[in-house]
């Protein structure tokens, strides 16, 4: 067994429990670690990629074939924004684990939140977003937008190859009203 | 005649330098040549929140000054402890040599308190290699797009570790490389309403996923079978060695991760019997070509080319 004949002799040859755990503790937590994140990518679509898996280039589903798109649902329309860059490590996760906790906790935190009006010239401009996010310690005249739900959803693509394209579907979605608005109906 | 007489003198004088090599690796214990390895690693490839990647490597950095510490037990378990934690507070952006550089200074730090460090290092570093390589071989085989070539194809369209090897083998041109990246870009957007993007390429690049595809799972196949198989015969020594020499040697050429492949690497030397040392320069010369592959050969090669 993986060569220990030159071990220090014990009573029947047998490793005793101090050798075996310097011997396989390392390798077993491999395998545990492996394992979880097994279970963490076939039950809650973490992707092989990321997580200690040993499934890098195995795959396309990597943490960047998921993106986030996050939208503003108004008493009129709907707007696209852009997630604040507090969130990234969040965003991160989310896209590495998309479960539906973390989807509806950033729904929730997106739906409380105060989103006012861009600059009035930039919402001409195609990438720029017509609501961003007010942080609390920014003091602004200016009137927040009535926000009635914040929808995130969390997309996927896969490759194809005849002809060469990407093809995206959502993966998992949340729609949460502000915490003040759900209270008061 | 005098010619090839200085030939045959400078060629003896290189098999001189070889056999004094071997015969410094052969005495040398294997601890007091993976540690130095393990430790510069570390200090260049820290996993973690900033302060714990600091702590990382002021920790190498201690143990490559005071080599002593590079034998006390305790140490190594701290600098796994440290590695374990950034893996687990960064786990959805860790490679996955971060884990194995973890699993590995715990095997330092337990094979340091063992009564024979070596047998122990071996054992840890023989399975650590097996078992990393079968789960990652059982992943490209349970996957549905790696057997089918398309991995590589987008991988080589689209990722640019690969696509210097997709240039040199097909017609791939970097303004296709930019459409691609585009296009992902475009469908990726925060704005964007796209569900579908199309991606060019030439057809040649189906055929080179295939060859790289029936590569990588003989290859890594081989890695986890020989390391995995409990022999010190000399033919398993040959396959193993073998094996995890060729998969280096070629898979970081295309792609240029030269942090996986030097704990892999380090972990080779560590498996090695001290009757078979040779196969410790071997590995020591693998580690070498690893760093010179971070010149980018291939973009050399691109550049000699055209």
């Amino acid at each position: 067994m993986y060569s220990t004949a030159s071990a220090t002799p014990t009573p029947m040859n047998r490793p005793t429990p101090r050798q075996l755990v310097v011997w396989f503790l390392a390798p077993a937590l491999l395998v545990g670690v492996a394992g979880v994140h097994a279970y963490f990518a076939t039950a809650m679509n973490q992707t092989p990629w990321e997580g200690g898996g040993f499934g890098m280039f195995s795959t396309v589903d990597k943490r960047q074939a998921r993106f986030v798109r996050c939208s503003l649902i108004l008493p009129r329309d709907t707007a696209r924004i852009q997630l604040p860059g507090h969130l990234r490590t969040y965003v991160q996760r989310l896209r590495a684990r998309p479960t539906s906790d973390r989807v509806e906790s950033l729904a929730q935190y997106l739906a409380n939140a105060t989103w006012v009006a861009a600059a009035p010239d930039s919402a001409r401009k195609a990438d720029v977003p017509r609501y961003r996010y007010r942080p609390p310690y920014e003091s602004s005249i200016q009137p927040s937008a009535l926000v009635e739900a914040v929808r995130v959803e969390v997309w996927r693509y896969r490759f194809v190859s005849r002809p060469y394209g990407l093809e995206a579907a959502p993966l998992v979605s949340a729609t949460r009203r502000p915490a003040d608005r759900s209270s008061a109906e | 005649m005098s010619e090839s007489l200085s030939f045959a003198r400078s060629d003896s004088r290189s098999w001189t330098a070889l056999a004094v090599a071997r015969r410094r690796l052969e005495g040398r214990p294997v601890l007091d040549l993976v540690a130095p390895l393990t430790l510069l690693l570390l200090l260049l490839y820290p996993v973690g929140p900033w302060a714990l990647s600091v702590f990382l490597q002021l920790g190498a950095v201690a143990g490559l000054v005071y080599r002593p510490l590079q034998h006390v037990s305790g140490y190594w378990l701290l600098l796994a402890v440290g590695m374990g934690t950034g893996c687990l507070l960064l786990w959805h952006d860790a490679d996955n040599h971060k884990y194995l550089l973890a699993y590995w200074c715990l095997a330092l730090g337990l094979s340091c308190g063992a009564d024979d460090t070596a047998q122990a290092l071996r054992i840890n570093a023989q399975l650590l290699v097996g078992l990393c390589f079968l789960w990652a071989v059982a992943w490209k085989l349970w996957s549905p797009n790696f057997l089918t070539g398309e991995f590589f194809e987008y991988a080589m369209l689209t990722d640019d570790r690969l696509f210097g090897l997709a240039q040199l083998f097909t017609d791939l041109t970097p303004d296709v490389y930019e459409h691609n990246r585009a296009a992902i870009d475009r469908l990726t957007a925060y704005s964007s309403t796209l569900d579908q993007v199309s991606l060019n390429g030439p057809a040649r690049v189906h055929f080179l996923a295939r060859v790289l595809t029936a590569w990588t799972i003989f290859i890594e196949g081989a890695v986890a079978v020989s390391f995995l198989w409990p022999s010190s015969a000399r033919r398993a020594t040959w396959a193993r060695n073998g094996s995890l020499l060729a998969f280096a040697l070629t898979t970081y050429f295309a792609t240029p991760v030269s942090g996986f492949a030097w704990v892999l690497l380090i972990m080779g030397i560590a498996q090695v019997r001290p009757e078979r040392a040779p196969w410790r320069l071997a590995y020591l010369g693998g580690l070498a070509v690893v760093i010179l592959y971070q010149l980018d050969l291939v973009d050399l090669l691109l550049q000699a080319l055209h």
